[in-house]
C-alpha cells in the first residue's frame, strides 16, 4: 500500500523494504545470516528451481486456509487489515489519501477489481490483485521460463542500456537512472510519468510475466501482476536484483567520478521524503524513517556477489575496449543446420568479459504457416543429431524465440496472391555455458552449428532456417 | 537543445501497398528519422508514450522485419490512469540509412492489433548526446 511506482523513490523505498524484510526473516528463523538472494534473470531466464519447493510458491497447499478462494482470504485479512488502518497515525494517512486510498474500502477496491464509479459499478477481473491459491503464480516447475518477449525486456543490451545513464535523475528518460521526479513518492504513475529503460522494461515485464499477463484473458492474474505481488516470494527475489543494478549503477558513477545521487536542492528534495510505514524485525514501526537512510547498502551491511552488469564498473578503458568487438560473421545453412566459424577470439572475449558485448546469434525463420499452432522455437547450438528437444539447463540450449499473432495461413485466404513479408529475425545472446565453448577448436576459429526446433511441449515441426550470423551484441 | 526528436508517423503511411495494409491489421507503422547519423558506439532510443490501455493489454515494438525492440507492460498504477511514457533503447544496426521503421503493437492473450492514437500516443525517436 506505500510502494512507489514511476518514480526516482522505487530504488530506494524499496532497498527498505526488503532490508527490514530480511531482518525479519531472520528473527523469525533464528538464523542470524540468512540473506535474501537476487535472480539474475538476464544470467538466468527462468524462475530458479529452488523457488518452486514447498511455500517459495504461492500455489503451495500451505497458502491454501489463507489464499483458497477471495472471501477466506477476506475473513482472514480484512479483520487485522481494518485494525491496521484504524491505527494509522494522521500522517501516514495523508500518504495513503496522495495515493487515491482515502478509505479502507478504496484500498480494499484494489483486492477484488470492483471499481465503484458509476458508470462501471461492478468488478474487473484483470484489476483484482486477490488471487487464488491454485492461480496465484502463472509460471510453474514445468513451465519455468520467461517467455521470449520477456526475456528480450532483461537480455544484456536492454539491461546494459538501462544501467548507461550518467544522471540519477534526468528530465529526458533516456538519461536518466530513476524515473520521474514526483512531489510524493505515493504520488501513482498517470499518463505524464516517464518510466525509465530498467523500471519500465525489465521490472515492469518481469512481474506481470509470472503473474501471466500476455497468456490469461481477461484475468484475474496471479500475485506478481497487482500490488499483492509480495505474496509471491519471488517478488523478493526480483527485487534483489534490481537493487543490485543500483548498486552496480552507483559503482559505475563512483568509477568516472560522476554523481550518483540527485545534485543540490534536489538531494534534500529527495533524502527527506518521509517512509512511514516500514515495520521492524518485531513487528512494530521503524519510526521517523526518510529515503536518506537508505541510499547506501551499508544500513543493512550487506553488498553483492557479482553477476549480469559487473562489466559497466570497469575502468572506461576496460569497457571502451570490451566494445571493440569482431564485426558478425554470417553462416551458411544446409538441411536446415546452420554453420558459422566464430572466431576464438571474439568466444573468448564472450567468456572472460562478462558478456559485455555478449555473442549473439541472429537466426532468420518463416512465419509460422497455413494451419501451424507451433509458435515457440528452441535455439540448440551444436547439439547431437538425435536431441530434438531441450531442457534450459542443457549445454545445448541457446534460447527460446516465439511468433505472436495469427498465421500467416489466415492472411492468404483472405487476400489470395498477396505478397507478404513471410520472415523473422531474432537475436539470441548466447550463454556462456554451452558445450560448444568448452572446448575451442585448435586454429582461428570454431565452428557452430545452429539448429532450431519446436520448444519443449509444442509439437511440429521444425521450421526451415532461411539464415544465421554470429556476432558481438 | 538536447532532444534531438525526430519524425513521428503514427498514420498508415503505407496504406497504398498491400502487403502493408495486412500488416497494419496487427500493427501500426511507424517510420522514424535519425536527426543526425549516430556516432560509433552511441545507441538511439525511442520514447513511448502510452495512454489508457486494459488489464492483460501490452504494447510490443519491434522492427519492421520483426526483430525485439522491447515490450511494455504497464505495472504498479491505477486501473483507468494513462500509462506514461516508457524508453526503449534501440541498436545501432537496426537503423538503415538513418531511419528506423517499427511495428507498434497491442497485444493480448496472443492477439495483436493495431493501438489507437489514444493507445499509443506518441513515439520519438532519440540521439544521446556525446
Amino acid at each position: 500500500m506505500d510502494c512507489p511506482h514511476g518514480n526516482w523513490w522505487f530504488y530506494v523505498w524499496h532497498r527498505g523494504y526488503l532490508g527490514f524484510f530480511e531482518r525479519t526473516i531472520r528473527a523469525l528463523s533464528g538464523d542470524a545470516n540468512f540473506a535474501i538472494p537476487y535472480w539474475d534473470w538476464t544470467e538466468l531466464p527462468q524462475i530458479p528451481d529452488g523457488m518452486f519447493d514447498g511455500p517459495l510458491t504461492p500455489t503451495d497447499k500451505s497458502f491454501q486456509p489463507y489464499t483458497g478462494n477471495l472471501a477466506l482470504f477476506t475473513s482472514f485479512i480484512k479483520p487485522a487489515l481494518t485494525t491496521y488502518w484504524n491505527s494509522l497515525s494522521v500522517a501516514q494517512h495523508g500518504q495513503l489519501d496522495v495515493r487515491g486510498y482515502k478509505t479502507l474500502d478504496s484500498l480494499w477496491n484494489d483486492v477484488t477489481g470492483f471499481n465503484p464509479s458509476p458508470t462501471i459499478n461492478a468488478g474487473i477481473s484483470g484489476n483484482e490483485a486477490f488471487a487464488t491459491t491454485c492461480a496465484a503464480r502463472y509460471l510453474s516447475r514445468d513451465n519455468p521460463k520467461l517467455d521470449a518477449k520477456t526475456a528480450y525486456d532483461v537480455s544484456p543490451f536492454v539491461i546494459l542500456a538501462g544501467l548507461l545513464p550518467t544522471d540519477f535523475y534526468n528530465t529526458e528518460n533516456y538519461l536518466s537512472f530513476t524515473s520521474s521526479k514526483t512531489s510524493s513518492h505515493n504520488t501513482q504513475p498517470d499518463g505524464s510519468t516517464k518510466f525509465s529503460t530498467l523500471e519500465g522494461l525489465p521490472h515492469n515485464k518481469v512481474h506481470n510475466c509470472i503473474g501471466g499477463v500476455g497468456p490469461l484473458d481477461p484475468g484475474p492474474y496471479g500475485n506478481m501482476t497487482n500490488f499483492l505481488s509480495p505474496v509471491d516470494p519471488i517478488f523478493f527475489l526480483h527485487h534483489a536484483n534490481m537493487d543490485r543494478l543500483w548498486d552496480v549503477w552507483t559503482r559505475k558513477q563512483q568509477r568516472l567520478n560522476l554523481p550518483f545521487l540527485p545534485q543540490g536542492q534536489d538531494l534534500k528534495t529527495f533524502s527527506e521524503e518521509p517512509f512511514l510505514f516500514y515495520a521492524d524485525d518485531k513487528g512494530g514501526y521503524v519510526g521517523p524513517s526518510k529515503a536518506g537512510d537508505y541510499m547506501s547498502t551499508d544500513v543493512f551491511g550487506y553488498d553483492y556477489a557479482p553477476g549480469f552488469g559487473e562489466v559497466i564498473v570497469q575502468p572506461p578503458s576496460a569497457a571502451v575496449a570490451a566494445r571493440t568487438g569482431a564485426p558478425a560473421q554470417k553462416g551458411s545453412v544446409k538441411a536446415n543446420v546452420g554453420s558459422v566459424a566464430v572466431p576464438n577470439a571474439a568466444i573468448e572475449s564472450h567468456l572472460a568479459e562478462a558478456r559485455a558485448r555478449p555473442l549473439l546469434a541472429q537466426v532468420t525463420l518463416p512465419r509460422p504457416a497455413g494451419l501451424s499452432t507451433t509458435r515457440e522455437f528452441d535455439v540448440l547450438v551444436n547439439a547431437p543429431a538425435g536431441v530434438t528437444e531441450v531442457a534450459a539447463d542443457s549445454p545445448y540450449y541457446a534460447g527460446t524465440i516465439a511468433f505472436f499473432g495469427s498465421t500467416m495461413g489466415g492472411m492468404d485466404a483472405k487476400m489470395p496472391g498477396m505478397k507478404m513479408s513471410t520472415d523473422a529475425t531474432f537475436a539470441v545472446p548466447l550463454p556462456r555455458k554451452l558445450q560448444a565453448f568448452t572446448a575451442l577448436s585448435a586454429g582461428a576459429r570454431t565452428t557452430l552449428n545452429i539448429r532450431v526446433v519446436p520448444s519443449a511441449g509444442q509439437r511440429g515441426q521444425a521450421p526451415a532456417l532461411k539464415a544465421l550470423s554470429v556476432g558481438p551484441l | 537543445m538536447r532532444r534531438a526528436a525526430a519524425a513521428l508517423a503514427l498514420l498508415g503511411l503505407l496504406a497504398h501497398h498491400a502487403e502493408a495494409a495486412m500488416v497494419q491489421e496487427r500493427a501500426r507503422m511507424v517510420t522514424l528519422v535519425l536527426p543526425r547519423p549516430l556516432a560509433e558506439g552511441a545507441l538511439a532510443w525511442i520514447d513511448v508514450r502510452i495512454g489508457r490501455i486494459g488489464p492483460g493489454q501490452e504494447i510490443s515494438i519491434t522492427t519492421a522485419a520483426g526483430r525485439d525492440l522491447g515490450v511494455i507492460s504497464p505495472f504498479g498504477m491505477r486501473a483507468g490512469q494513462e500509462a506514461g511514457t516508457f524508453t526503449l533503447p534501440v541498436p545501432a544496426d537496426a537503423i538503415v540509412n538513418g531511419r528506423l521503421t517499427i511495428r507498434v503493437a497491442l497485444t493480448q492473450v496472443g492477439a495483436a492489433r493495431a493501438p489507437t492514437p489514444e493507445e499509443v500516443r506518441g513515439v520519438t525517436l532519440k540521439v544521446a548526446p556525446r
